[in-house]
């Protein structure tokens, strides 16, 4: 597909060719870690037989597939075992988080999660529910395809562009909150300032697109819901970066401006 | 943090005189383990040398979570902990709180969770056995068993609204009773199930290839099963007679006729018939509680100050509204005491026991769980060891290991 | 649930244990050093063969503790269906009980989670390496001044881009 083309109709239709192409065949890498993974087995099983929107070639090898669905918690341990696998596939390629607790941390908002795929890897679409049930999820597959269809390009240039580029979510992690009151026979011994609750080694590339662009406009049109917006302000009025989290030092926090309207 | 390299033993990792032998990584992420599990396998040629189970790449702070949420809330948690049997997980947990607080809950909720359990039994080794066919080759094998999991979550479905995180049991009762209609979809499931179960028997049971494949494979004396502390079918499989239902019978488990399905191989095809018999069991436990149900209240009366009010009464009058306020408002709760039990149940997997630790308020000090899924996959590394790499796979398979009861 | 010869021989052999009852399950505080002892004769002499679990449980706080950590061991004896909880006390800074895999091999991973999530050290374990967490990970964080958010280690990873995949 390496034809130099004018810039005129006939693009735009190849375009539109890939994207058909593309659309119809996605082939999906399940990620499937917990509860969410069982609810993706059931897509695929007989009664929600999810070969009939042309996505159930349920590939294992990252190598093979175009959509990743993410189906379940990430955890701390875990994590860098998706991003290998997120690295693994080709392009193009798109994900899907899946579930509560891929998408926010769910119930889950303890020290061994993580509290949203999307603050490490970049996320299509994302699927609500504890789990979610087939339907939605065949529902989330629909969308996403409408997205490629709209948005993608032969030469995936849209990728390039630089709302795509950031963290979709400010990546802070918001104050530890004593979230059971007092009294009620669980003291914290200390609880840690928030400035100390930011990242440390976010690489520079990726922090500099997110402070300009923001979180509202990486998300698309066509993504189901987001996480919540409320917690999202939340977040940017409390933006800090670049504490060392390992060693206790901590280096003078960096006033990080980030775009929380949505 | 950074990928970090293989964990290995030393045995496992600098041995210049087994520098012959392979080293094969086998997870996180591979269609075989289903869920979250990593082996780290030292292979001649074909042949497992040893296995280094590496787990906890689920872990996500299940008993932290526990110390925090009260008796009531942390249901829902427990539901994300086994969740293809999460009802069986339900009454585990509620069993014990109840053992805490010295509750003896009414007779029309012994039955139903007794129904219940038995329900959540039948789909997890469906599952199981689904999962272990499908690696094996089986792939119908899996669709059939599939198939009768959706009516399962049908029935669950009628029944609380949810498919599998169902959250039913409340501390002394149920969130509400059962209707009527989900007694009819019990009533058909126990009239269609044992054809399935026929169908299924009859694509596997004499089945050469999965008989080659599971017969005399990963086999479990009845003596390491004991030392290895195995409950459940895995134990059962290898000879040991041991079950709580009959053995230290909770609820209303005295009441039914059924039998203990043992066998004496201890391989993965004795497992897989263990399953496949106790779900016989299983079906012949239900359909004898649900004809004799019980009438009556599913809750534990007002006088006991730990139970949620009916929400009619609390809808209605002042007083209900004040009960339920009492109960569910931050600052108040009921009281438990100052003490440690331990209650546990004969989940599908095993015994699925928990260690409470009650300090007076209504959130529990500890909340340990007994998981039987993380006993078991301790001993993979003996059951693998001598086998071929493609054994792997059907010996995961017949342990039944669920990564978030594993790692919790 | 558990039958009174069996407590009785055991009181007699080991006279200077305490028990306890609660809800019909008998619990015994076994002194560290005993620990051993009375592991051998439980399971050699009264049939308990079955481990069911060793956990831990932190006490920091805890209304009228007088010990930091208290371990605890279920045991089951399969023939006589009878269950005995033994309790052991801990305190800071000497945290290591003998283990007990060589009398049931089934404690070894349980050890090495109660190691992972409350740091104590079991003497003669085989492979006392934490199981649930990273090795890298530093707190123990089932320990009562552990927040249950954590101290921000669930987001300390570099963050990938559209550009980087």
């Amino acid at each position: 597909m390496a034809i130099e083309l004018p810039e005129n109709v006939v693009v735009s239709r190849l375009d539109a060719l890939a994207n058909w192409c593309r659309k119809n065949s996605l082939w999906p890498m399940p990620f499937a870690t917990a509860c969410c993974g069982i609810e993706l087995m059931a897509t695929g099983a007989s009664r929600h037989d999810l070969a009939r929107f042309g996505a159930e070639v349920f590939r294992f090898s990252p190598r093979q597939c175009d959509l990743m669905i993410v189906a379940g918690r990430v955890v701390m341990k875990m994590l860098p075992v998706l991003q290998r696998i997120w690295q693994q596939m080709l392009e193009p390629k798109w994900c899907i988080s899946m579930g509560a607790c891929a998408s926010t941390g769910g119930v889950f908002d303890t020290y061994a999660v993580v509290q949203g795929i999307d603050r490490f890897i970049p996320v299509d679409m994302y699927v609500p529910g504890c789990p979610p049930r087939p339907e939605q999820l065949i529902q989330a597959i629909i969308d996403l395809q409408e997205k490629i269809q709209q948005e993608g390009t032969l030469r995936g240039v849209e990728a390039a562009l630089p709302q795509h580029q950031g963290p979709k979510r400010a990546l802070i992690e918001l104050p530890v909150l004593p979230s059971m009151p007092a009294g009620r026979g669980t003291p914290y011994a200390a609880i840690p300032p928030a400035s100390v609750l930011a990242p440390a080694a976010v690489p520079a590339s990726a922090t500099g697109p997110a402070s300009t662009t923001g979180a509202a406009s990486a998300t698309g049109p066509a993504a189901a819901t987001g996480p919540g917006s409320s917690r999202e302000a939340h977040a940017a009025a409390l933006a800090v970066s670049g504490a060392d989290l390992a060693g206790g030092t901590q280096p003078a926090a960096v006033q990080q401006p980030v775009g929380g309207g949505r | 943090m950074p990928l970090e390299p293989a964990l290995l033993t030393q045995d496992l990792a600098h041995d210049e005189q087994q520098d012959y032998l392979w080293t094969l990584n086998f997870g996180p992420q591979h269609p075989a383990t289903h869920t979250t599990l990593r082996l780290v396998l030292k292979l001649q040629g074909e042949r497992v040398v040893d296995a280094m189970p590496d787990i906890g790449y689920l872990h996500s702070g299940f008993e932290k979570l526990g110390e925090h949420l009260d008796y009531n809330q942390y249901v829902t948690v427990t539901d994300r902990m086994n969740y293809i049997s999460p009802l069986a997980n339900n009454v585990a947990w509620h069993l014990a709180v109840e053992r805490l607080l010295g509750i003896e809950v009414p007779p029309r909720c012994q039955y139903l969770r007794v129904i219940l359990c038995e329900l959540a039994r039948i789909s997890d080794h469906l599952l199981c056995t689904g999962a272990m066919g499908l690696d094996t080759g089986a792939f119908t094998f899996f669709l059939y068993a599939f198939n009768r999991r959706e009516d399962l979550y049908d029935i669950f479905e009628t029944l609380c609204g949810a498919r599998f995180t169902n959250s039913y049991t409340r501390v002394g009762g149920l969130m509400y009773d059962a209707t009527p209609l989900f007694i009819e979809k019990v009533r058909q499931f126990v009239r269609t199930f044992p054809r399935t179960l026929d169908d299924m028997q009859r694509l596997l049971d004499r089945n050469r290839i999965f008989l080659d494949r599971t017969r005399g494979v990963g086999v479990l004396s009845r003596e390491d099963a004991l030392a290895w502390s195995c409950t459940g079918p895995v134990a059962r499989a290898s000879g040991v007679t041991r079950d709580l239902r009959k053995d230290e019978p909770y609820l209303c488990y005295r009441d039914f006729d059924f039998r203990i399905c043992c066998a004496r191989e201890g391989d993965c095809l004795a497992r897989y018939l263990v399953r496949m018999s106790e779900m016989r069991e299983s079906l012949k436990i239900v359909s004898q509680a649900i004809e004799n149900l019980p009438a009556g209240p599913v809750n534990v009366g007002q006088e006991c100050r730990a139970v949620l009010p009916e929400k009619p009464w609390v809808y209605s009058t002042i007083e209900g509204c004040i009960a339920h306020f009492e109960l569910a408002m931050s600052n108040r709760g009921f009281e438990t005491p100052c003490e440690e039990s331990y209650a546990a149940i004969e989940s599908p997997n095993g015994e699925l026991g928990f260690y409470l630790v009650g300090d007076g308020s209504d959130v529990a000090w500890r909340a340990r769980c007994r998981p039987p899924s993380f006993v078991h996959f301790a001993v993979f590394p003996l059951l693998i060891r001598g086998h071929t790499l493609s054994d792997v796979v059907a010996v995961l398979g017949s342990l039944n290991i669920i990564a978030a009861e594993l790692d919790r | 649930m558990i039958r009174p010869e069996t407590l009785d021989g055991l009181l007699r052999l080991f006279p200077q244990l305490e028990h306890s009852e609660f809800r019909g399950q008998t619990r015994v505080v076994v002194p560290r050093e005993l620990l051993p002892s009375v592991w051998q004769t439980l399971r050699d002499e009264f049939g308990f063969d079955l481990l069911i679990d060793v956990t831990c449980v932190d006490y920091l706080h805890y209304r009228k503790a007088r010990h930091r950590f208290g371990l605890v061991y279920l045991l089951a004896a399969t023939a006589t269906n009878e269950r005995l909880t033994l309790r052991c006390y801990l305190d800071e800074p000497d945290l290591a009980v003998p283990s007990a895999v060589p009398y049931w091999p089934g404690a070894n991973w349980l050890e090495r989670e109660v190691w992972d999530m409350f740091g104590i050290t079991f003497t003669g374990h085989p492979d006392l390496r934490r199981i649930l967490l990273p090795e890298a990970f530093t707190a123990h964080p089932l320990r009562k001044d552990y927040p249950l958010q954590g101290r921000g280690e669930r987001h300390n990873f570099p963050v990938l881009t559209r550009a980087q995949g």
